[in-house]
């Protein structure tokens, strides 16, 4: 129990979405289809500047800028120009839930049958103690450092395209 | 007597947990070339890259708890890119924190001067 609680920890965390946004600058232009190119250090020449697009997420960096190409692309751009990549820590409260059960001890009651020595039989009661485990499930909730990554650039359509 | 050892052995193998290794990794724009095995410049965000440079790739470093410290996720990123064949990483920002720290940056390969 406590190791399936875990495993859907890990899962939850491994997979937070990656989140984009895109504002245009010129008309909307149809869809790319083609390959986007990625540059974080040159504009590209005699291309037109579409719009401006960000990508962020906790999660890889491949992801993140996966995404900010799929925003390119849908502007209608083939090259996206990385102006900023910057990571950013914060810390988020996670619960999680682990067993926390315990054993517990109780008096029971029995009926017993007895032998007698003139062989007859006589019944009673005894007490006894009895000890079981009761299962329970505890929940604990802990700070936890998140880091995000983010990325903001341009999307253009160079002169090689559609032109 | 032989207990000693053995719990000695045992209280040395219990302490020696190493920190989680950096994690790095990158995303090509350019292209790669054969590992390089000099000093890789770090040029921060901000500061004029110095030469004229081929962009290779975006790269990340993030290190976790005793590995959250400047050398070691910086070091990551120098490793990561000389990976690539590339001699700096410019654009370089660090994100300091006090279980995970991390830094981006851009590998690239200086270019010969003529």
């Amino acid at each position: 129990m406590r190791g399936i609680c875990l495993l859907l920890l890990a899962l939850s965390c491994a997979h937070r979405p990656v989140e984009s946004s895109a504002y245009a600058v010129v008309r909307a232009a149809p869809s790319s289809a083609g390959n986007v190119r990625i540059s974080a250090t040159r504009d590209p020449t005699g291309a037109e500047e579409l719009g401006i697009v960000e990508a962020h997420g906790s999660a890889t960096l491949e992801a993140v800028i996966s995404a900010f190409r799929q925003r390119v692309a849908g502007m209608g751009g083939d090259y996206g120009r990385l102006d900023v990549v910057a990571t950013k820590n914060a810390v988020v409260q996670e619960s999680r839930s682990y067993e926390c059960g315990s054993n517990q001890t109780h008096d029971e009651t029995r009926f017993v049958t007895r032998a007698n020595p003139d062989g007859t039989f006589s019944t009673g009661t005894e007490t006894v103690s009895v000890t079981t485990y009761v299962s329970q499930t505890c929940w604990e909730t802990r700070d936890v450092e998140v880091v995000t990554l983010s990325v903001v650039g341009r999307a253009f359509r160079t002169a090689r395209e559609g032109r | 007597m032989r207990t000693i050892p053995a719990v000695f052995l045992l209280a040395v193998l219990g302490c020696s947990h190493a920190p989680p290794p950096v994690e790095a990794e990158r995303v090509l724009t350019g292209v790669t070339s054969a590992p390089y095995t000099g000093a890789v410049r770090i040029v921060m965000n901000g500061s004029p890259p110095g030469a004229d440079y081929d962009e290779v790739a975006v790269v990340s470093a993030r290190g976790t708890n005793g590995n959250a410290t400047l050398a070691a996720v910086l070091g990551a990123l120098q490793a990561e890119a000389a990976r690539l064949g590339c001699d700096a990483v410019i654009q370089v920002r660090y994100e300091p924190g006090g279980q995970v720290s991390s830094a981006t940056g851009v590998a690239v390969r200086t270019r010969p001067a003529r």
